[in-house]
């Protein structure tokens, strides 16, 4: 065989036959079941988001505590304001 | 019905409206491509192609209310026939270039005729050579040589740019010219 003729390359490649069947009696089948699948995902969707949400807010209790703590210990409002930039080179004007 | 004159974009609006019989068109219309495609990217095993195909259709029908789709129908179900092959091949435990039908036809009885004997050997080693490819390069030859799919309809369906599909398929030709060519000598 000749490989190089594309015409010929094409023929033996179709030596490699696949069969088909009608997939319609199956897909129509499991159509049928989806409806409850849909809800069954969206209820463990809900599920899931509830318990982000939840965790999302500990972490948020857990920061605000956090911020209080650190808040407590800074003593002057200098040491409570976090700089933007190294200050070190600044002039105090009052 | 009226869905025989439908395009596959009609059809799907007529399923999200709920007409299961319009979608039930659509699945007669691009099972067999679909099924041949899946049947070809995972090695003959036309269970495992059923099973994908009919996967993409359920998967289809579920999102059937929110659809949208900028290219073709078609591009969609064979992009994700393609994706579901990919996870498919990847969960397989067994060596996929061992585990195929071909039984059947590779061990014929001494009163099969040559020919046929010759011709069913010649489609095993297509069959392996093409099943040697790397995954992407399968999937664009097949689409290619098999579909007789344009580059823009490859390229559609496989998410990837038309030259890209090119320079695939002519790798994939070269590979499998030298495998059988191979294969040929090794007889």
């Amino acid at each position: 065989m000749n490989l190089e003729d594309p015409k010929e390359l094409q023929q033996v490649l179709g030596q490699w036959e696949v069969e088909t069947v009608d997939l319609r009696p199956r897909v129509s089948e499991a159509i049928k079941e989806s409806p409850k699948r849909e809800l069954a995902d969206l209820a463990a969707e809900l599920q899931a988001m509830r318990q982000e949400v939840t965790e999302l807010r500990r972490a948020v209790a857990v920061l605000q505590a956090e911020l209080a703590r650190t808040r407590g210990y800074a003593r002057t409002r200098n040491d409570r304001i976090t700089p933007f930039a190294p200050t070190e080179s600044l002039i105090r004007l009052s | 019905m009226a869905d025989f004159f439908d395009d596959d974009n009609g059809l799907m609006e007529k399923a999200a409206g709920g007409r299961s019989q319009a979608f039930d068109a659509l699945v007669g219309r691009r099972q067999h491509r679909l099924q041949r495609f899946a049947n070809r990217m995972l090695g003959g095993d036309s269970g495992d192609a059923a099973d994908v195909v009919a996967a993409a259709f359920v998967r289809l029908w579920e999102i059937r209310a929110t659809f949208r789709q900028t290219g073709s129908v078609e591009s969609w179900l064979l992009a994700t026939v393609y994706r579901l092959c990919l996870d498919c091949l990847r969960n397989r435990s067994r060596c996929l270039t061992e585990n195929l039908p071909q039984d059947e036809k590779g061990s014929p009885d001494a009163s099969t005729v040559a020919g046929v004997v010759e011709a069913v050997a010649l489609g095993e080693a297509v069959r392996q050579a093409i099943m040697e490819l790397p995954e992407s390069h399968r999937a664009v030859l097949i689409l290619s040589v098999y579909e007789e799919l344009s580059y823009e309809e490859i390229a559609a369906a496989l998410e990837i740019p038309p030259g890209t599909v090119a320079s695939r398929r002519s790798h994939a030709v070269a590979m499998l010219r030298r495998k059988l060519a191979a294969w040929e000598e090794g007889r």
